[in-house]
Formats: C-alpha cells, structure tokens, sequence
C-alpha cells in the first residue's frame, strides 16, 4: 500500500490551492474596503462632550456668529475655543439656574478648564490652517458640515486626506461667496456655474497648480 | 477508466525502445513515468501541445501593460505633481516596474498553467496504489499502457530490458 | 581525464538518490549541525531583538546623520541583494547554456538566492523609519487618494526585490516538485510523507509532466538572466539617480550587476565547501566544480577592476572637481582603509585564481572567495558612505560610524541566513536530484 492520501484529498487540494493565495487576497481586500467605513473614518461619529452644547440652538435659532466663540479662526492656524467667560457672557443671567449648566459655572467660579473632546482630529503631520480656509472662500459647513442643524456637534465627513484632495484639486465649486462662508448651515443646493466658480476664484487669487503638492499640507 | 498496465524498466534505452517497438505496433494512449526528464522518449509518445509558455506570454504582457498603465493613469491623471519640472508621463522611469511586474505576471501564470496541463495537483491516484511505483521517482522508468488493447503478455514479456509487469487500476 | 576531473558522479541514478535523500530522511543530524542551529539561532534572536529595538526608538540608534544618511542598512542590503543574485543566475544562465557542472550546485545556490534576497528585502523596510508603513509603496486602493511616486528608486526597488523573490520562490520550488516526490516515495514517517506529499502535489513524472515542467522551467530560466541583471541595474539605480558626486553615474547598473555576481558566486564557493564537507559528497561537488567557479571569479575580479579604473578615469577626464574629490577622498581620505582593503579583496587577492593549483585547492579558493565577500562588502560601505559625506556643498560635510545596533542587525542577519540554510541542508534534497540522474544518464548513453 503506498496510498498517502485518500481519494478525497484531490479536492481539497484541488481548492487549497488557489485558497492560498484567495484567501489572504479576500482579507486584504477586506482591509482596503473596511478603510472607507465610517468605523475607520470617524465620520457620523457623535463626541460626548461635558456639557451637550447644542451648535443648532446657538447659532441657526439664536444666531450668534460661529465668531462669536472661535475667535481665532481668522487669524491663526486654529479656530479656537471659547473660554468660559465667552459662556458667560449669557448664561450669568439666562438659564443660570440650569442643572444642565452646572459644569460651566463651576469653571467659572472655580478658574478650572472645561475639557472639550476633540471632534475633528487631523493627523499631527498634517498642517492645517483654518484661517487660511476661511479667508479663501472655504466655509466652515463644507468641512464641518450643517452646523446650525448638529444638536451635539459629530464628524460629519471623514476628514481623509483622499478627501481634501477632492477639494485641493478642484477647489472651485466648494467655494463660498464671502457672506455666505459663516453662514451655519449650507446653500440649500449646491450650484455648479462656471462663471460664478471663475469668479470666485479669480476673487480669492487661488492658484490651484500648488494646491496638491506635498508641502502645502506637510512641511 | 480503465485499468493500466505498467512496464518496468531498468534503464531508459529500454524504455525508449520498448515505447517505440509498442507504438510501431499500434498502442495508443500510451505514457511513461520516469525519475527524470527522458527527452528521447517524448518524439515517440508525442503528448499534446500544452500552451503554458503561451500563457506566460499572455499573462506577462498583461501584467506589464497592467501596470504601466496604472502608472500612467497615476501619473498622469490621479495624480500629476510636477517632481522638478519632469513631464508627467515620464515612462522611462515606469519602465523599472513594467519589466519586473511582466516577468513575475509571466512566472505566475505560468506557474498556474503548468500546474494544470499537469493536472496537478493530485494527491490520489491509482499510480500509487502500489508500492512498485516508488521506484518511478528512483531509479525505475514504467511504461504505462491502457490494458485494453493492449498486447498480451506473452508479446509484451519479450520486450528488451522489461524487469516485470504491474497492473493499476481506475 | 582523472576522477577528480569529472564534473558528474561515477555512480547508479538509485546510488545518487541515496546519496541526497538519505541525509534527510535517514541521517540523524550530527553534533556539528546541533551546534550552528544554536549559534545561529543565538544570531538570529540579536537580530530580532535589534529590530525591535529599531522600531521602538527609530533609526536614531544607528549611525546615520544628516549628512551620512543611508549607513548600514543600505550596505547590507545591497550586499545581500548581490549574494542573493547568482543563484538564479547560475541556475538560470548555466542552464540555457547548458553547463553541466550547474546541476550539483543549482539547488543550494537558488536557496541561498531566496534566503539573501529576503533578508536583502528586510533593510530598506526597516530603514524607512516607520517600517510598518511601507504598505505604502504597493499601489493598492487607499482613502489618502495616493499612489505611490513612480519615479522614485525606493519604489523601484520594491518592485525589483518582491518580484524577484517571488519569482525566485517559484524557479525553485518548480526546480524541487520532482524531489519532494522521490523523498516522498522514499520517506517511512507518515508526517514526513504527508509533507512531502503535498510539497510534491501529486507528482508523478510522467512523459506529460516532464513535458510542461520542462517548458515552463525552461522559459523561467529564459527569463530569469534579464530578471536578475534588471533587480540589480535597479539597486544600481538606486544611488546613480542621486545628484550626489560619486553615486551620479551612468556605469553604476552594470557595475553593480557584475559586482553582485562577483560576490554572489563567492559565496557559492563558501557554501559548496561547507555543503560538501556536511553532506559528503565530494563526488558531486567536485575540486572542478571550484576550479571552474574560480575561472568565473577571475573573470568578476578583472570586470570589477576596469570598473573602479573607470571610475577614476572620469573623475579625473571630466573636470569636475567634486568627483575627484570623492576619488581622492575614496583613496587618502578618513577611510582609506576600507577602500584598500576592497582593493585587496576584489582586485589583487583573486588574481590567485589565474593558478590552477590555487582554484582547486580548497583551502586557497575559500579564504579567497571570503576576502572577496569582504571586498564586496566594503566596496559597499565605500560607495554608500563617502558620496553624501563630501558631497557639493562643504557645510555638508560629515562622516559616518556606525554604532553597536548597526553592527548588531548586520551580524543578526548573517546568522538568520545560516540558520535558514542550516534548515534548508536538513529539509529540502540540497542537490537537484532529478537534473543529476538525468545528466549522468545522458553521458552513460553517450
């Protein structure tokens, strides 16, 4: 008898083989797929925060200004946060009894620092400059999205570098006119006319021939 | 299918000879199984064409197209950065991976073609349901012959050099 | 001729199998061979434990700076990669021409190909500095809407390594089915049987597969010389589409392919020597089979001489200063004695072998054959060290040494190539069973 193997270990060699290299091509392919998911990204994703501060309240129905509170965002690299005084400045008087405010004012009496969580994290190498964005025509709800409609502020895109890419490359329909760019929620549709993009980029001076190399965003 | 019978030999001139006197007499289907490649004997059972190195050929111009395509399309369209004033289809340079992703695109598929013109793999097979034929991978050369049809063994006990006759089924 | 002149074995094909399988089926290792598994065991935990270190605390602990800054990783992966270049080549290019002393040395001289090219594979990964990125430089689907740039080497370079080494993997491994199918007719063990078994696939060397396999292998080995003189041109390109004075050189491809041959076939003769004295068969490797390595050698040593005369020829015909001062800098300069120690070992020391006594006289062909890996390594450092140290601009200006971890992978990795080889001698038929039988059998015949 010389036999090693039985008459069904054809079959199972017959699909071992190409399991070899299929299977391991399905899990990486699995990999690569699950990268765009919202798991992976961060998009949709909802941050508690010490206290719920409803975006949409104070700005589309009470309708401070995203300035009001980041006060940086013009100026410098990042938007800023309002410090407890900003807070404040209102609710010493309005709703200064509520349950809900009670870590504000303890900030406030005790000088402690109210610890935001962080919603959209880029990666430390790259270097993003808000003030850069918003002084060129990006508004703050093509990036951060409808704001004056977010009750608790989430991730509403998935912050990919494939993803300022799709701006960076043609960043002309992305564009605001400069009154609209804090503005808390966006135009109701989006509008594609070459004229007005020609305009405004011509406006803004962008010369888009730089926009995607590496430096822009890496130093 | 039906049964073979298996002629051993010990040394390969026989085998040739045999294969040759059985195929002069008009035994068709005929295969061997020996240690090494004998060159001789594949005149005298002419198996089929088996068209692995056209599929290299196939399979390597594909993957060379494949890439250099992917690098152009990359270069060119999904990605054009301007690396010191260079044009952006510089194809001398995508050529380094074109060449090296051509062989291996021809080595695999030829890998595969050959795996399967050999209808490996095949673990199970009436071959070995013998020990006798342990010796094909040694020092043992068998002509194998479909029993039907085939000569009888009193013919085939006067081939030159024939060490004994083994019989494997289907 | 004499028996020591033969190239093939004076002995039966059943002999020859025994003569191969029979150490690894049969033999039980010997004390020796426990003995390197631990040394080079020992080796390869120091390389595990210094890339670990590596990734860590990043490529600071090496020896690189700002000016020197590719050092040893660089070295010892291009001199891995040269090592790793003559197997497929003796395999691929004696086989086309038809050498017959090819078919004892092919098998072990592939292996040694594979295990180098990996182990070539692993310095540029780790010398990214973030080696568990280099995902990085294979063109696969990603949300940074990246590809990687097609115009650099690195990028090149992993096309060249990886498809080399899967091709080598595959050359190989065709070259072995019909040898796992004798040692699993041979074997007793069930498990060893079963493994053999599968690595065989069912083989069963009939005429119909003899056929293929010879097509296939044929044209693999037809593909393999442009293969091996590409993975190298591409290292050469490496440093020549640098704008450094010194690696900016139109000669580097061809250089390096002959220099990598020139390394690699010494250490064939190593291996062989090693291989023939573990193994027992000085009928198979015979004092020819040096004797004709050494005439190969010889030839590699007198190319690489013209090619380190070129170079100082242009440095000195072109005009620019830059060159010749790396010439200069090469020959007087802070490491003078490495480049005259290359000299030594690529230039002089293999003239020996225009004496017929020295190639087959082992004990003059291998301390030769190890001066010329020594040459070649240092060859290595020369070249990757001095250029970006006394480049264009003298602020610069730097130098290079490594420190204890640079020492500590390159020693790792020659353990963890002798522990994958000390396996391979116990596990895979270490000669081509098949190919020899069939040589031996064709000049019986003739």
């Amino acid at each position: 008898m010389s036999q090693i193997f039985g008459p069904r270990a054809n079959t199972v060699a017959r699909l071992a083989l190409p399991a070899l290299v299929l299977v391991p091509v399905a899990i990486l392919s699995l990999v690569i797929f699950l990268q765009w998911t919202d798991n992976a990204t961060g998009e949709n994703r909802i941050v508690s925060q010490p206290v719920p501060f409803s975006h949409r309240h104070h700005t589309a129905e009470v309708g401070i200004d995203c300035r009001y509170c980041h006060t940086t965002v013009t100026e410098s690299a990042s938007a800023g946060l309002p410090p407890t005084k900003t807070c404040m400045t209102c609710h010493s008087r309005l709703y200064a009894q509520e349950e809900m405010l009670q870590p504000v004012r303890i900030s406030w009496t005790e000088g402690t620092r109210l610890d935001w969580n962080r919603v959209h994290d880029l990666a430390d190498h790259v270097y993003f400059n808000h003030s850069t964005h918003v002084t060129n025509g990006v508004a703050c709800t093509t990036c951060h999205g409808a704001v004056g409609d977010m009750r608790l502020i989430g991730q509403a895109e998935p912050l990919t570098m494939g993803w300022c890419l799709e701006c960076h490359r043609d960043p002309g329909p992305k564009l605001s006119p400069p009154e609209r760019v804090f503005a808390p929620l966006p135009p109701r549709e989006a509008r594609i006319d070459a004229g007005a993009i020609h305009a405004l980029l011509t406006r803004y001076d962008i010369d888009t021939s730089t926009l995607t190399d590496c430096t822009t965003c890496h130093r | 299918m039906t049964a073979r019978l298996l002629l051993v030999f010990t040394d390969t001139a026989s085998l040739v000879d045999a294969a040759r006197t059985l195929r002069t007499e008009g035994v068709d289907g005929m295969d061997a199984h020996t240690p090494w490649r004998v060159a001789d004997l594949e005149p005298v059972l002419e198996p089929p064409a088996h068209g692995v190195r056209r599929t290299m050929l196939i399979a390597g111009l594909a993957a060379a197209a494949g890439v250099f395509l992917l690098q152009t399309w990359s270069a060119v369209w999904f990605y054009p950065l301007n690396v010191g004033g260079r044009p952006l289809f510089s194809w001398p340079a995508f050529g380094f991976a074109t060449f090296e992703t051509g062989i291996l695109g021809a080595a695999a598929g030829g890998f595969v073609a050959m795996i399967r013109a050999c209808g490996l793999p095949r673990l199970h097979d009436p071959f070995f349901d013998t020990a006798e034929t342990e010796g094909a991978s040694d020092d043992r050369f068998f002509l194998s012959l479909p029993r039907e049809g085939a000569p009888d063994r009193l013919r085939l006990s006067r081939l030159d050099g024939l060490a004994r006759i083994v019989e494997v089924g289907r | 001729m004499t028996a020591t002149d033969a190239i093939l074995p004076d002995r039966a094909p059943g002999r020859l199998t025994a003569d191969v399988a029979d150490p690894i089926l049969a033999r039980r290792a010997g004390r020796i061979w426990w003995a390197c598994l631990a040394l080079f065991l020992a080796l390869t935990v120091l390389m595990v434990v210094s890339l670990t270190v590596l990734a860590v605390s990043g490529v600071g602990i090496w020896g690189i700076n700002t000016s020197a800054v590719w050092g040893f990783a660089i070295v010892n992966y291009v001199w891995w990669i040269g090592i790793g270049n003559a197997g497929t080549l003796i395999s691929a290019m004696l086989l086309l021409t038809r050498q017959r002393w090819r078919t004892s040395i092919n098998r072990f001289a592939e292996a040694m190909t594979l295990f180098a090219a990996c182990i070539a594979g692993l310095f540029p990964i780790f010398h990214l500095g973030r080696p568990w990125l280099f995902y990085w430089l294979v063109p696969y689907p990603n949300t940074m809407g990246l590809v990687p740039q097609w115009r650099s080497p690195l990028v090149w370079d992993l096309f060249a390594i990886a498809s080399y080494i899967l091709f080598s993997l595959m050359f190989w491994y065709t070259g072995a089915i019909p040898d796992f199918a004798t040692l699993r007719d041979r074997a007793r063990g069930r498990l060893t049987r079963a493994a053999c078994g599968i690595l065989a696939l069912g083989w069963r060397g009939s005429a119909r597969h003899w056929q293929v396999w010879q097509g296939y292998y044929g044209a693999m080995a037809a593909m393999g010389v442009p293969l091996v003189i590409s993975v190298h041109s591409v290292v050469g390109m490496d440093y020549s589409a640098g704008l450094a004075p010194g690696w900016n050189e139109t000669i580097f491809p061809p250089y390096f392919v002959v220099g990598a041959m020139f390394s690699g076939f010494a250490m064939v003769v190593v291996l062989a020597a090693i291989f023939r004295r573990a193994l027992g068969v000085p009928h198979m490797i015979t004092d020819r089979h040096f004797d004709i390595i050494g005439k190969v050698l010889l030839a590699g040593s007198l190319v690489m001489t013209v090619s380190y005369a070129t170079e100082w020829f242009y440095a000195w015909y072109s005009g620019e200063p830059a060159e010749q001062r790396i010439v200069a800098v090469q020959l007087w300069g802070d490491y003078w004695p490495l480049y005259w120690g290359m000299l030594a070992g690529n230039c002089i020391l293999p003239q020996l072998y225009w004496v017929p006594w020295c190639r087959r006289t082992l004990w003059v062909t291998v301390p030769v054959a190890i001066a010329i890996n020594i040459g070649m390594w240092l060859e290595r450092v020369v070249i990757t060290v001095v250029p970006p140290t006394r480049g264009y601009l003298p602020s610069q200006w730097g130098s290079y040494w490594p420190t204890f971890w640079d020492w500590a992978l390159f020693a790792g990795t020659l353990g963890f190539f002798g522990l994958l080889f000390t396996l391979f001698l116990r596990v895979i038929p270490a000669v081509s069973m098949h190919e020899l039988k069939e040589q031996v059998d064709e000049e019986v015949r003739a």
